[in-house]
């Protein structure tokens, strides 16, 4: 110990006999930046305070109390000091020219100007930054630049604050403000003829440092290094004593706040601890109670003669801690320390959610569950005393610095289920004690886990007309459609993204019947060119519901128009008059319009659209040409149709009227958006005139209402449709059929429908296999749909 | 041949009545960007520094013609003519040991030379006291020396007051102009008697005539100044009116002889004539 205190006493010797200049006669020009708590200043607003609260943070406050803290430090050595303000009202905030010429006039040896930092961003950091007057490389004035380097040392061996880079960050301020313009600078140092900088501390935008520069010893200290710089610029030895100075921490729990937090700042301070300097004799020389309302843990022991002591702190919440440590004269000794949080009761569930009990509304398939607990929890050992039985995987995530533990499954829970949640006694709280008892609870899942899609447009493999190709899907609920779009991701073939018009997205109201949206491409698509669509899992309705996954489908752009001459056209449908609802020909629809389709829209020019509304699931609606179509349609021709289609899922007839009969030939379904080509074969009785379209709801959620656009009838001699691919390996048999028809193909089979000649759906099938035995004998339509196209063939019953 | 610009984005309308008249402002081609312009007594010429402010320069408003006279540290800081108007006398700053010190030069007008007067020292006084000028007044940062036919004075016109700058005697010698950098611009008597608050604010007051003074109104956010303007006021308070337009950011100013010379931030020198 006598050796120890022999070379304590012989450092603080030394560091006061290396220079003997006196600091009598020095002057400094202290000027504490900002003031007034104007819009000059720069406040940053944390609790306890409001904003505008003057006792809150502002940049004029800490300016100040470092400022103050120097002058005292610098006078109490001799130094004669003057300063451009020592309160802070509005009067006290000179014009930046006013300092100048007052630190001029002064004749003061150093001009020395405090400042703290600031991002004004959300990006977060703390370090030091020095400006002098000159260009980074080429000071003004060199002198400038030197008490810049010295005092950035200094600065940089605080460790009761953290720093995020402990690089030296001198800069001439005609470089760091060069977009000001060149040579104007900061103010303070424009004209401004003396030695002189000025320091950005640190960081006041770093919220723990923020409720540091709140704790006016903590200033105190920064203004310490101030002088310890300036007597180091003029060669003035050190003060006799030292200091001690550090920061309690939690040694576990971690700081609330959701603000940026980098090293030891991440740990909870210890707010109101009582910090006992204790000298070697067991005296204590002082107590420092650290801050209760900021959030900093610091505490600072000024004038404490050079020795050896210990350093007790000590709070009811948590386990007392010491260190020893050795005083320097002139130096900051740091005795940063952590502290363990006395738990003094067995760790209690004190509330938990979901709360269900028998007969309670069923909860959402994604509800999470909740512990709320009486003390900081051990997450290792919680998160191994949960269970779910059934069990579903999911994550923990912990709040409230871990009062609070939340487990979100990864996958919905079972539809129609009751779960039983358990958390087991062996959770324990940070202190290691575990609980005394186990908790339980149930609750009810709802019938419904998944977001249904009810429709989309495009599916796989489909093709999609290449002008104004849109993107949409319809679900059983409504989706939250905020930033859906950055959900989808449509690329062609080389991996290119493509864009969507976001301006022009639309989705459904609340009260809409279905949830849908609805998402044009920026810019028409290449014909022929394969495109995928990439649809994230993440898609969900209001309640956080999702889709069952994520989709991944290939769709091909192709040229719906299909031009086949004038000649050939039975009604080129650029006239809506000649078409109007036909209320006897209607089932259950409510309201029909006819009216001129968009320009934007159309096809071939103008054309007509149809909008309609059922009431009921078995609806139809006629639309009757007021007069028949000129143009005889004879059996064996193919019809050629342009639809664009409404995504309901409808399905578009049109009707003939024979000489013996009405008649109406299927066309397709309306399960897709945008212009498509349909050709169908004429399957007439005898030769007939078109004179309606006719649309039968398809029952389902989306389909009670829908427009859609035609234009271009054609009689043709060919089926090249779009729709109604004639697919070589498709084979359908027998035929005719009596008990079942099978359809078969080298690409899957999804359903066959049997449609009369009427366009009446007489049977139905998922699969290739259709039960016919109860289909009265007659020449009917299986429609096939594969994964590649629909298809139909004619196909006869007979028994 | 004058070698002036009229600024045309300034127009300043000539008052009319017993107010003093403002002619447009009038930007000075000079060779270098510069700073800190002083008129001498009968404004014929123009003393100025650098956009850096180091070293001292002259230029004859009637010739343009311009005289570096010293590249010294702040010499153009407060330089002050001699009453016959043929020598300057000035300052500069250079540090000994870490330690601000200043000595006192003299420029010859006849001569074209420097020569020093006083060594570099601690304690060096005001340039104008070595003018051998028997009137004149000069802040001192704590108080104010007002000399009247040789007779010096210190005073403190106001009673708390904690510094004062830009001290002057008005061209006929019966009222003091200074600022006191908290309280603002005031007008008094000679002898510092009877302080009458002018303005709340404002640097480099200055003498236009006996009747108006020139000073400069600047706000800042602490670390720039984000506007600043040429104000004129009759010592009576009235007339006060701004003569330089708000996208314009004045530096330094000065005037005599019913002149004004000021610059902006960065670095341009304008010429403003009143009658």
């Amino acid at each position: 110990m006598k050796a120890k205190l022999f070379t304590l006493i012989m450092a603080s010797a030394m560091a006061l006999s290396v220079s003997a200049r006196d600091a009598a006669g020095l002057k400094i020009y202290i000027n504490p930046g900002h003031g007034g708590h104007d819009g000059g200043d720069r406040p940053v607003t944390v609790p306890p305070y409001e904003a505008g609260d003057p006792n809150g943070y502002w940049e004029s406050n800490s300016n100040l109390d470092k400022g103050l803290a120097l002058r005292d430090m610098l006078q109490a050595k001799g130094y004669t000091v003057e300063m451009s303000r020592v309160t802070n009202t509005d009067d006290d905030d000179l014009p930046l020219s006013t300092i100048v010429n007052l630190s001029n006039k002064s004749k003061a040896d150093l001009f020395f100007s405090i400042h703290s930092n600031a991002t004004g961003t959300s990006s977060r950091r703390n370090f030091p930054l020095m400006l002098f007057r000159g260009y980074d490389n080429d000071p003004e004035r060199p002198n400038s630049l030197k008490i810049c380097q010295i005092l950035n040392k200094y600065l940089l061996q605080n460790q009761a604050t953290y720093w995020t880079s402990t690089n030296i960050n001198c800069r001439g301020d005609w470089s760091f403000y060069s977009s000001w313009g060149d040579k104007v600078g900061l103010g303070v140092l424009r004209g401004n003829n003396i030695d002189g900088m000025l320091s950005e501390g640190s960081f006041h935008d770093y919220i723990p440092e923020t409720y540091r520069l709140l704790n006016k010893d903590f200033c105190w200290l920064e203004a310490w290094h101030f002088r310890k710089a300036i007597d180091e610029f003029f060669d003035v030895p050190g003060v006799e004593n030292g200091v001690v100075a550090g920061r309690l921490n939690d040694v576990r729990v971690l700081r609330d706040g959701q603000y940026a937090m980098f090293g030891e700042d991440k740990m909870a301070t210890i707010q109101g601890a009582k910090v006992s300097l204790i000298d070697a004799t067991g005296n204590v020389v002082d107590t420092y109670t650290t801050e209760p309302q900021h959030i900093n843990g610091f505490y600072l022991f000024k004038e404490v003669k050079p020795g050896h002591y210990t350093v007790k702190a000590e709070i009811d919440t948590h386990f007392p801690v010491q260190t020893e440590v050795d005083v320097v004269a002139d130096e900051v000794t740091f005795a940063n320390m952590t502290m363990q949080k006395q738990r003094v009761t067995p760790p209690e569930v004190i509330s938990y959610s979901p709360v269900w009990k028998e007969g309670d509304e069923a909860l959402l398939c994604n509800t999470p569950i909740t512990f709320n607990f009486n003390w900081d929890m051990d997450v290792a050992s919680t998160e191994a005393a949960f269970k779910i039985d059934p069990p579903v995987e999911g994550k923990f995530t912990w709040e409230d610095i871990n009062y609070r533990m939340v487990f979100t499954p990864s996958s919905p829970y079972l539809t129609n289920t009751v779960y039983t949640v358990t958390l087991d006694k062996s959770a324990k709280h940070a202190g290691m004690t575990p609980m005394n008892e186990s908790v339980s609870f149930k609750f009810a899942t709802t019938d419904r886990n998944f977001m249904s899609i009810l429709g989309s447009f495009p599916k796989q493999d489909e093709e999609v007309h290449y002008k104004d190709a849109t993107i949409e899907f319809r679900f059983d609920k409504l989706p939250n459609c905020t930033g859906i779009q950055k959900k989808l991701n449509c690329t062609d073939s080389q991996g290119n993204t493509l864009s969507f018009d976001v301006r022009n997205m639309k989705n459904s109201k609340v009260g809409a019947e279905y949830g849908w949206f609805r998402i044009p491409l920026a810019k028409p698509l290449t014909p022929g060119e394969t495109y995928t669509l990439k649809v994230d899992g993440t898609v969900a309705d209001k309640d956080g519901i999702t889709i069952p996954e994520p989709i991944t489908l290939t769709f091909k752009a192709v040229d719906a128009s299909n031009d086949k001459g004038e000649t050939n056209i039975i009604d080129d449908m650029a006239t809506p008059a000649n078409y109007a609802l036909d209320t006897e020909g209607s089932i259950a629809c409510s309201s029909a319009t006819v009216a001129q389709t968009k320009t934007a829209q159309t096809l071939f020019g103008a054309a007509t659209s149809f909008t309609y509304k059922f009431d009921a699931d078995e609806a139809e609606v006629l639309f009757k040409r007021t007069s028949t179509a000129e143009k005889i349609v004879n059996p064996g021709k193919y019809i050629g149709v342009h639809l664009n289609g409404d995504l309901t899922g409808n399905k578009v007839y049109l009707e003939f009227m024979t000489d013996i009969a009405t008649q109406y030939l299927y066309v397709g379904e309306m399960d897709f958006l945008g212009w498509r080509y349909f050709a169908v074969p004429a399957n007439l009785e005898t030769a007939g005139k078109l004179s309606g379209v006719k649309i039968v709801r398809n029952p389902s959620q989306s389909s009670s209402s829908g427009t859609f656009s035609m234009d271009n009838i054609y009689l043709t001699d060919d089926a090249n449709s779009v729709e109604n691919i004639e697919i070589s390996s498709l084979t359908v048999y027998p035929n005719p059929a009596s008990e079942y028809l099978i359809a078969n193909a080298d690409c899957t089979i999804h359903s066959i429908e049997l449609y009369s000649a009427g366009g009446v759906k007489v049977a139905h099938a998922d699969g290739n296999i259709l039960n016919v035995s109860e289909v009265a004998e007659g020449t009917y339509f299986a429609v096939i749909t594969t994964s590649a196209a629909r298809s139909s063939k004619t196909i006869i019953i007979k028994h | 041949m004058k070698r002036y610009t009229i600024l045309g984005a300034i127009v300043i309308t000539f008052m009319t009545g017993n107010a003093t008249d403002f002619s447009p402002a009038v930007k000075l081609n000079l060779p270098t960007a510069g700073a800190h312009p002083i008129l001498s007594p009968d404004a014929s010429k123009m003393l100025y520094t650098t956009d850096n402010h180091c070293g001292l320069s002259m230029v004859d408003l009637n010739t343009m013609h311009t005289t570096v006279i010293d590249e010294s540290m702040a010499a153009g800081n407060n330089p002050a003519f001699s009453p016959d108007a043929n020598s300057i006398v000035y300052r500069t700053a250079s540090t000994n040991d870490g330690l601000l010190v200043h000595d006192i030069r003299v420029y010859d007008l006849n001569e074209g030379k420097s020569k020093v007067k006083a060594q570099y020292s601690r304690s060096t006084a005001e340039p104008i006291e070595y003018t051998g000028s028997t009137n004149y007044a000069i802040d001192r940062y704590h108080d104010i020396l007002v000399c009247h036919d040789g007779v010096s004075k210190k005073i403190s016109p106001l009673p708390d007051a904690h510094s004062y700058l830009w001290a002057s005697l008005s061209p006929d010698g019966k009222h003091l102009l200074f600022t006191e950098p908290f309280k603002g611009v005031y007008v008094a008597n000679a002898d510092g008697s009877n302080p009458v608050l002018l303005a709340p604010k404002g640097d480099y007051a200055s003498w236009v005539n006996d009747n108006t003074i020139v000073y400069v109104l600047s706000h800042d956010d602490g670390y720039i100044i984000l506007d600043s303007s040429l104000m004129a006021i009759n010592i009576d308070g009235t007339e006060a009116r701004q003569l330089t337009p708000n996208d314009m950011i004045v530096g330094e100013a000065s005037a005599a002889n019913n002149h004004i010379v000021f610059s902006t931030i960065s670095g341009d020198l304008y010429l403003i004539n009143a009658k």
